[in-house]
């Protein structure tokens, strides 16, 4: 069985997939779905309940909190991606170079990567957006740096597996350049195992970036984010739940369906890989 | 044995060289002044030139990250913005809480999370096992803020059982406790039962059957030490992260410990605060991990010093 | 030998495993008798499935994957394969011994050796006292010549050699003084210098034991040194049995004579071994009829090879062969031996 056969018939996985593809849909015919507008403050008739007209009630501005969370999923998937996007881009080279030259380098982006594993996700995050200030950008680029140590890690190892195995040593007999060799063998060999972190990733991505929104140290208002729409129902949790209800289920569902995707993604490409990371 | 130790200790200290570099690094990464950033958006001119002199703002970065690191070593880590109280009696006066909330956490994570793993590798792909996954998988991805959110919800608005926030009562613990144990939970059942299942399969375990072992005996006496052995590492790992990584519980739950302080701090633009409190986070999870390094030797007979 | 009884009898064995790429049907109806007393050899290829036939005798084969669709293994008037898990459970270790394939992985790492040796004798007898169970540890490594078995006990596996395991291993097997001892392969993965000590160490243990044992390898020779009768495997099934002698000498199935064709002689010098061409057989969809039929020379094209599953038939006292043409297997020998230009045929020496 190949691995798409073993993705298709993995039930978890599917379901994930669905899930997304559900999710992708919304955010682009969101427009088309709801005739209400996300930003637009409509004080008369804030914070209702749940009514056939508002499906999930409205929010301390009047804002229908279906229309905000189905916008909102354009922004907070971009950011989740996004983010991994930046941790790939600055972990993999990174983690290769480590891996592939060993010694001195090895040596320093190890101890970089040591400093990185120091703090929780969150916590670097924060600090940095503490730095930079808030802002769609920096929120990608805080949690991006933050799972950069990630993906060091992970292709240094697999870096250091597969710089033994005997075609790497033939391309070099041939005459291939580093460069060639990293790009050709390393890396495509390497290919499975990211692909299972990054989609795994984008769970924690989204679970960071939406707990600096929850902080207000996010995307700032009104765009609507999944994470700031839950900080500002916080306020009103005794007396509208619907609120920050809605706006978590869709975090909660969304990291769901990657983790799913992650948990099927591994066991359709590497059935020897096993869920021992966290 | 302790070469193994100095050498560990050695490295850790490294790490900690680079974290002072990085706490450093961001409060120069600020933009403006760093004098004035330091005092504070209210403090006054005075204040500010005092603040600059004070800390040798105007030397160069070296010789200021030089009289930074004397000042840490010397047990100062500066004075908060805001409160204008040293910044380690800030910290001091909340660490309890926080170290609290995350032995709590992690004590129950640790130990419902070992038994549902050990119970989801015994009773591999039967219904117990597939509700330990799908619960697995809801503690993994449950947003910790959210879920803080339902419980207040819950049992404090609702039901009224137990109080919404801060730490005041004997049963405040107990909402920001199952928050944040939940994930732990989750964590550690699913790493116990990878464990166990990869242990179960090796070939030891079949010479314990081939000998008449019994099949419970199996389990607890030839399986679970050897697949405690990573287990333990990813408990002291999430211990050293729940000290740091309790920053929105704490926040839900209004709990007066580090995590709430940075972010307050954060707000208020108090960054020898914040400084400190990243150096004192990297400090303990380094101190935890180093202590988890060491028990592993000792749990792992094959490691050899 | 004909006289006794057997101690232990395998009838129409069946064992089966799911996988991803389908059924592996990895034992195909096999049966086998074990004398007391005496040694019995298993060969055939990897994968021939030697280990998964002796493993499903006390039913250590992981379920699932694996599947025990049919098949009785007797002993003292019970079948092992209908005892219940606490019947089984009481007999594995005291009645049937194992020694396995691998002694780096088969002891546990996180005990003592000595715990794992004692715990052969504790589960078997809750009367023993510690300090017993201790005392006769250390005379079992004594016994499997380790030395200063008093320091070696209290000792963990990766402490050991792997020679130094294996004897352990063994020790561990004999503890209970089992009526059989079943061995896998037990020095495939030892070094070559110190095979022949352990081996030696084994056929000792057996000895003192009493027991009757049945020994796995793929090593011809020590087979022709160790046992009295000899299996023959191939694709799950059995393809030749009987006395070691007779069926070296005078081999009754093609791949019998294949695998002792290919090993090197001391007696000639030959410059190319004959080796048997192709592949083994695919397990999930064995080839029909004979399972060596597309590898077979006495084929011919012949129909009955490719339909019809030989059974196994008696051809000279006590000795039994499933192929459909033995009457053509000194004509072969006689083919095969002016290619390579080598005299083939082992006389009686
Ligand atoms: N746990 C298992 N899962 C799937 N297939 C197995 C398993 N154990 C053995 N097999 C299959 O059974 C066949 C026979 O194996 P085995 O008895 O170990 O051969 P050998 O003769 O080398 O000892 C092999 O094709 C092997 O792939
Ligand atoms: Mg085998």
């Amino acid at each position: 069985m190949d691995s798409w056969a073993r993705f298709r018939t993995h039930k978890p996985a599917m379901l994930g997939a669905a899930i997304l593809v559900l999710y992708t849909l919304l955010a682009i015919f969101a427009p088309w779905v709801t005739p209400h507008d996300p930003v637009q403050q409509q004080l008369v008739q804030s914070l209702q309940t749940p009514s056939a007209e508002f499906w999930l009630g409205t929010d301390h501005l009047g804002r229908d909190v279906l229309t905000r969370i189905l916008y909102g999923t354009r922004i907070s998937l971009f950011i989740g991606i996004a983010a991994v996007v930046v941790g790939m881009g600055i972990g993999i080279p990174l983690g290769v170079v480590s891996g592939f030259y060993g010694r001195a380098t090895d040596m320093v982006i190890q101890r970089i990567a040591d400093i990185m594993f120091s703090f929780p996700s969150i916590l670097l995050a924060l600090a940095l957006v503490a730095v930079l200030g808030v802002g769609l950008n920096n929120v990608i680029i805080a949690v991006g740096v933050a799972i950069i140590p990630i993906f060091i890690r992970l292709v240094r190892g697999q870096v250091l597996a597969v710089r033994e195995e005997a075609y790497v040593d033939a391309a070099r007999a041939i005459g291939a350049s580093d460069l060639r060799i990293l790009v050709r063998h390393v890396l495509a060999n390497s290919w499975a195992p990211i692909i299972v972190q990054a989609t795994i990733s984008i769970g924690i991505t989204i679970l960071v970036a939406a707990g600096l929104g929850f902080l207000g140290l996010g995307v700032p208002s009104p765009t609507p984010e999944w994470g700031a729409m839950l900080g500002e129902g916080r306020n009103y949790i005794y007396s509208h739940p619907h609120m920050s209800t809605f706006p978590g289920l869709a975090i909660f569902l969304a990291v769901i369906a990657f983790n799913l995707m992650g948990d099927g993604l591994r066991d359709a490409l590497d059935p020897r890989l096993r869920a021992l990371e966290a | 044995m302790l070469t193994y130790i100095a050498r560990r200790l050695a490295v850790s200290v490294v790490t900690l060289l680079g974290v002072t570099i990085i706490a450093f690094g961001l409060v120069q990464m600020l933009p403006g002044d760093p004098a004035r950033t330091i005092a504070g958006l209210m403090a006054s001119e005075d204040e500010v030139e005092r603040v600059r002199t004070r800390m040798g703002l105007d030397e160069p970065l070296g010789t200021q990250y030089v009289q930074f690191l004397g000042n840490i070593v010397k047990g100062d880590l500066g004075q908060s913005a805001r409160t204008r109280r040293p910044v380690t009696q800030e910290i001091g006066a909340r660490l309890p809480k926080t170290i609290e909330l995350a032995a709590v956490g992690t004590i129950v994570g640790a130990v419902l999370g070992i038994i549902g793993g050990v119970i989801a590798a015994r009773f591999r792909n039967r219904p117990a096992d597939h509700a330990i996954s799908i619960g697995s998988l809801i503690g993994i991805s449950m947003p910790v803020y959210w879920l803080g959110l339902l419980l207040i919800m819950v049992f404090a608005v609702n039901l009224g059982w137990l109080p919404a926030a801060g730490a005041g009562r004997r049963t405040s613990i107990i909402l920001p406790g199952i928050t944040i144990g939940l994930f732990t939970i989750a964590l550690v059942a699913r790493m116990t039962r990878a464990s166990m299942l990869e242990v179960l399969e090796q070939d030891y375990v079949r010479t314990a059957f081939a000998k008449g072992v019994a099949n419970r005996n199996v389990v607890y006496r030839h399986a679970l030490r050897n697949a405690f052995i990573p287990v333990l590492t990813v408990i002291g790992i999430q211990f050293g992260s729940l000290l740091g990584g309790a920053v929105l519980t704490e926040f839900v739950f209004a709990w007066p410990g580090i995590g709430r302080l940075m972010v307050d701090s954060i707000f208020a633009r108090d960054f020898p605060v914040v400084q400190g409190i990243i150096l004192v986070f990297a400090l303990m999870f380094i101190v935890v991990n180093l202590i988890v390094d060491i028990l592993y030797s000792y749990v792992n007979p094959k490691i050899q010093y | 030998m004909s006289a006794t009884e057997p101690l232990l009898e395998v009838d129409g064995l069946s064992v089966e495993f799911d996988t991803p790429e389908g059924v592996v049907k990895a034992v195909r109806d096999v049966s086998w008798n074990l004398m007391p007393g005496e040694t019995l050899g298993i060969v055939g290829e990897s994968g021939s499935g030697k280990s998964v036939s002796v493993m499903s005798l006390m039913k250590l084969i992981p379920t699932p994957p694996g599947r025990i669709v049919a098949g009785e293994v007797r002993f003292r008037d019970r079948d092992l394969l209908k005892l219940s898990r606490f019947q089984l459970r009481k007999l594995r270790g005291k009645d049937l011994a194992m020694v396995f394939q691998d002694p780096m992985s088969s002891l546990n790492p996180v005990q003592t050796v000595g715990r794992q040796i004692a715990e052969a004798m504790t589960v078997h007898d809750s009367k023993l006292s510690d300090n017993e169970a201790r005392r006769r540890s250390i005379e079992l490594l004594e016994v499997v010549g380790v030395p200063q078995a008093d320091v070696r006990f209290k000792q963990y596996p990766h402490q050991f050699s792997g020679g130094m395991r294996q004897r352990a291993m063994i020790a561990m097997a004999i503890a209970n003084r089992p009526p059989i001892l079943i061995a896998d392969e037990p020095t495939t993965a030892l070094d070559v210098t110190i095979q022949a000590q352990v081996m030696e160490v084994l056929k000792d243990a057996q000895k003192k034991a009493g027991a009757a044992m049945v020994l796995i390898t793929h090593d011809l020779g020590l087979i022709a040194e160790m046992a009295d009768r000899v299996i023959v495997m191939y694709g799950g099934r059995v393809v030749e049995v009987g006395d070691v002698r007779t069926v070296f000498h005078n081999p009754q199935h093609p791949y019998t004579f294949g695998l002792m064709a290919s090993l090197p002689r001391l007696d000639t010098q030959t410059e190319t071994l004959p080796t048997i061409p192709g592949q083994p057989p695919s397990l999930i969809t064995p080839p029909t009829g004979c399972a060596f039929h597309p590898r077979c020379r006495l084929k011919r094209d012949r129909l009955d090879c490719e339909q019809d599953v030989p059974p196994l038939r008696e051809v000279t006292t006590e000795h039994f062969s499933a192929c459909h043409h033995t009457d053509e297997m000194d004509q072969l020998i006689e083919e095969v031996s002016a290619e390579v230009g080598t005299d083939l045929t082992r006389g009686e020496s």
